[in-house]
Order: C-alpha cells, then structure tokens, then sequence
C-alpha cells in the first residue's frame, strides 16, 4: 500500500499533536502529584504542633484541679469547724424562745379560755332568757290560734251542718218525689199486668169453654148484627 | 137476579163455599173442553161426564133432565153451560173468620141461616183463626166486621177498665 505523501504529512502533524498533547498532560500530573505531598507533608506538622499543645494543655488543667481540690478541702474543713459552733448557739436560743413561746402560749391559754367560758356562760344566760321568752311568745301565740281555730271550726260546723242538713232536705225531698213516681208507675205496670192477666184469662176461659152449637150461636148473632148495620145492603 | 140465574138456581143454590165453586167450575171447564175438542169429538157426553167429579156430574146430569135438554145437542149444551157458569159468576162472597175449623154440617147451618136473614145467592170464603176465640169477622164488598168474641172481649176491658181493676 502505498500512502500519498500529503496523507502521510497530515498522519505525522496528528501524532505530533497527540504526542505534545500527552507531553503536556504528564507535565500537568507531575505538578499535581508534588503539590499534594506538600500538603500531606504541611498537615502531618500541624497535627504534631496540635497534639504538643493538647498535651500542655492537659498537664496544666490537672494541677488546676488538683488545687481546687486542696482548696476546696480546706474550705469545708473550716466551714464543718464553724457549723459546729453554730449549732450549739443556734440550739439554746431555740430552746429560750421555745420556752419564752410555752409560757406565753400557755398565759394566753388560759386567759382565752377564761374568757371564752366567762362569753358562753353570758350566751347561755342570754339563751335561757330568749328561750323563756320564745315559749311565753309560742304559748300566748298558739292559744291565740287556737282560739280562732276553734272559732273557725265552729263556724264552718255549724255552716257545714246548714249546708248538710239543706242537701239532706233536698234530696229527701227528690227522693221522696222519685219514690212516689216510681211506687206510681209499679202500680201502673202492677195494674196493667194484672189488666193483661185478666184479659188474657177471660179469653182463654171464654174461647176454650164454648161449645160447637155456641160457636155457631155466637156467628149467628154476628150475622144478624152485620145485618143491622147495613153491611150485606 | 136475572133469568138464567133463577133458572139454575137449585144447582147454585148447593154451592156453599167458594171452594165449592171452584171445584164445579173447574168440573164445567173439563166438561166443555172435552165436548168440544176436535181430537175428542166422537167422546160422548156420559163418557165426558165420567171424567168430572161424581157430586158435579149427577147435578148436571140432574139438571139436563130438569130442562129436558137435549144431550146430543152439543151446542145447546155448551150454552147450557156457559149459561151456568154465568150464573156462579153472579154469587155474591162472604168472606167469614172463624175461631174453629168449620163442619159441613157447621156451613150447612150457617148458609141457612144466610138465606133466612138475608137472601139467597151468598157463598162463604172461609179463614180458620183460633186467636179470634169465637164469633166471626165478616167481610164483604170491602167492608171489615169484626164481631169476634176476642174483640167483644178487648171491648170490655177497654170501656170497664177502671171497673175491673177497681173490683181487684
């Protein structure tokens, strides 16, 4: 095969480029590359000069603990030392005013209760009275209701008894009237009846006890009668 | 009463009540059909008498040979009889109620005592009704009578009620 000489120049400005290309991308990586393990390097000195400081730092905030704790030590040795003596003060003024309170509460005790039986015997005095009085009160106020109770009873009695006695007359009086119109209408039906009976046995004593000869007398004399009045003209 | 009436007259004069009647005019009715019937018109007048009722056909044969009636003479006998059931027509009726069911004898009597009072040519209609106790309730020509002794009765303790009760 057999290339033409301006595809083979074109073929080698390509590679050239490719290979400047590349030249320059290997260059650039070199770069990258030492720049990084400067870093590192910055970073690993740094994290040293850290941990020198943390650790002075450590030493020192435990011997300030350690004096605050020796401090405060002796802050509460002095202060138990102190409270003792407090307390001993503190426990005989509380016993003088305790008693000082006793001897008054028991002063003011008495007096209340003095005066406390001295109020109740006057309001049981003052109680008696106006008891005494309620019942005289209750006593005059109940005779007086009773009296007029009784009045009134006696007057409604004696109202009830009109009133009582005025019914009682009227319906004696409708009674009575009511007894008579039925006695009177018995006897009307009393009469009736027996009316009724009577009639009723004549006619069956009549119609049984004619004879044949009788019964053509009695139609006979019908006859006759219709005669007479003109019934057979 | 006319002519033809008083020519039949003994003949009517046997009939009492208008059951009676009845019974003979229905024996007259046969008794011309049967002369007359154009598929019974070789029947003779005995034979046509012997389908009637004995008592109808003795009064009839009876009466042909009162009137010397030619028997043969079929017109003649048919006029005869129309004749005679005009002269029944002319009955006068009495209805009659009475308290008992009557006898013959009973009607007998009764129909006498019609023609007696009154005049002949009367037929009873007779009504039982045992409620009316005696005597009689007369209708005739829509007039009502009643003469019963139930009536005669209630008449009494009508007008003597005071009476009566007055006596208990």
């Amino acid at each position: 095969m057999n290339l033409t000489p301006i595809l083979f120049l074109d073929l080698a400005i390509v590679i050239s480029v490719l290979i400047l290309a590349l030249g320059l991308a290997c260059f650039y990586l070199f770069r990258l590359t030492r720049h990084s393990r400067s870093v590192v390097k910055m970073k690993d000195e740094s994290v040293k000069e850290n941990a020198a400081l943390l650790n002075e730092a450590r030493i020192k905030a435990t011997r300030i603990i350690d004096d605050a704790n020796s401090q405060a030590l002796d802050i509460i040795s002095k202060a138990n030392l102190f409270s003792g003596a407090s307390s001993e003060v503190f426990e005989k003024s509380l016993s003088d005013v305790s008693s000082a309170q006793i001897k008054e509460f028991d002063k003011a005790s008495s007096n209340f209760t003095a005066l406390y039986f001295r109020v109740l015997q006057d309001l049981k005095t003052k109680n008696i009275e106006m008891f005494q009085n309620i019942s005289k009160n209750i006593e005059s106020d109940t005779l007086k209701e009773l009296d007029n109770f009784k009045d009134s009873m006696e007057k409604l009695t004696t109202s009830s008894q009109n009133e009582v006695k005025k019914k009682i007359t009227t319906d004696y009086e409708s009674l009575q009237k009511e007894i008579e119109d039925c006695k009177k209408k018995k006897l009307e039906e009393v009469e009736s009846q027996i009316y009724e009976v009577l009639e009723r046995i004549a006619k069956l004593a009549l119609g049984k006890a004619l004879s044949l000869s009788e019964h053509e007398a009695l139609i006979e004399k019908s006859i006759e009668k219709a005669k007479e009045k003109g019934v057979f003209e | 009463m006319d002519k033809n009436t008083l020519m039949h007259l003994d003949i009517v004069e046997s009939l009492r009540t208008i059951q009676d009647v009845d019974l003979f005019v229905r024996d007259i009715d046969t008794l011309s059909q049967m002369l007359f019937d154009l598929e019974a018109k070789d029947t003779s007048l005995k034979q046509a008498l012997d389908l009637i009722s004995t008592e109808s056909a003795a009064k009839i044969t009876k009466l042909f040979w009162e009137k010397q009636l030619d028997t043969n003479d079929r017109t003649a006998v048919t006029e005869f009889l129309k004749t005679l059931k005009t002269s029944i027509g002319q009955l006068k009726i009495i209805k009659l109620v009475l308290a008992f069911d009557p006898t013959r004898k009973t009607i007998e009597n009764i129909h006498k005592f019609v023609e007696k009072n009154i005049e002949k040519g009367y037929i009873f209609d007779i009504e039982v009704s045992e409620d009316i106790l005696g005597g009689t309730i007369i209708m005739f020509n829509g007039k009502y009578n009643d003469f019963s002794l139930k009536k005669s009765i209630e008449d009494v303790f009508k007008n003597k009620r005071e009476e009566i009760l007055k006596r208990n």
